[in-house]
């Protein structure tokens, strides 16, 4: 009989490092990630509140921190992380009901997020640098 | 073996924890309502902030249909980010003492940050 002692090598589940990437599972890891990167989404969306909130001068604080070009950066990062969340979490919202659910339809709409998440982040800053619309 | 639940416990088939399905419930709800809240106010911001700066800005807060769909965006956006924040916890940190530290943290400040976005939008809105 064994002891609990045993030094015995139990079997382990892939590691991800030697696991291959897929698209699947890329998409997977960036709705978690684009998730927590809404949550600073929100503390900004409450930046903006109270600056707006606490008057003119407090707001055009606010305006000149995201016109900078790291404020700029942040928030392109933040529209494209918006949209892709946003895209999957429909794409999310359909597994949950019981729809494409096999591997091929899978891989379809995980392309379909993926240019939608470019499009719509290109047509707002195209709108924001008034390019376009 | 013979089952010690009771026919009332059996019949509302919660287990011993008494919940379960309101975490996962509740974060698809709120995913579904922050599709056109975020979307609204996108746009909002757009046509008012962007365009018009502090003035504008201003001008939308103040309609009371923006008004309320900002609350709402912000109270629907804390409760998916605190919902999905937990799960991210619970599968990274295993430390029991900073797994529910770490909860307490996010939920005193998605708390905090509900509580102070909503009186900026009721100062807005006022005007005081």
């Amino acid at each position: 009989m064994s002891s609990p002692t045993d030094a015995k090598v139990r079997p382990l589940s892939p590691h991800l490092q030697i696991y291959k990437p897929q698209l699947t599972s890329i998409l997977s890891i960036m709705h978690r990630i684009t998730g927590v990167g809404m949550v600073l989404g929100l503390v900004v969306f409450v930046w903006w509140l109270v600056a707006l909130a606490s008057g003119p001068e407090s707001y055009a604080n606010f305006v000149s921190c995201a016109q900078s070009t790291v404020g700029q950066l942040f928030l392109f990062g933040l529209t494209l992380g918006f949209f892709y969340h946003l895209s999957n979490g429909v794409r999310h919202l359909f597994w949950d009901a019981g729809f494409g659910l096999e591997l091929k339809e899978t891989y379809k709409t995980g392309r379909i997020v993926m240019a939608a998440t470019v499009i719509l982040t290109g047509i707002v800053w195209l709108k924001a640098y008034g390019v376009v619309l | 073996m013979k089952s010690v639940r009771t026919p009332l416990g059996k019949a509302r088939g919660l287990g011993s924890a008494k919940s379960g399905t309101e975490h996962w419930f509740m974060q698809r709800m709120t995913a579904l309502a922050l599709i056109p809240l975020a979307l609204y106010a996108l746009m909002g911001f757009f046509n008012n902030a962007m365009s018009g700066g502090y003035s504008g800005a201003m001008y939308w807060l103040q309609s009371p249909v923006s008004a309320t769909f900002s609350i709402l965006l912000l109270l629907a956006g804390l409760h998916h980010g605190v919902a999905g924040l937990q799960v991210v916890i619970e599968d990274y940190v295993h430390c029991e003492a900073t797994k529910i530290g770490s909860l307490f943290l996010i939920k005193f400040i998605a708390a905090s940050m509900a509580i102070i976005g909503t009186l900026s939008v009721a100062k807005i809105f006022f005007g005081v």
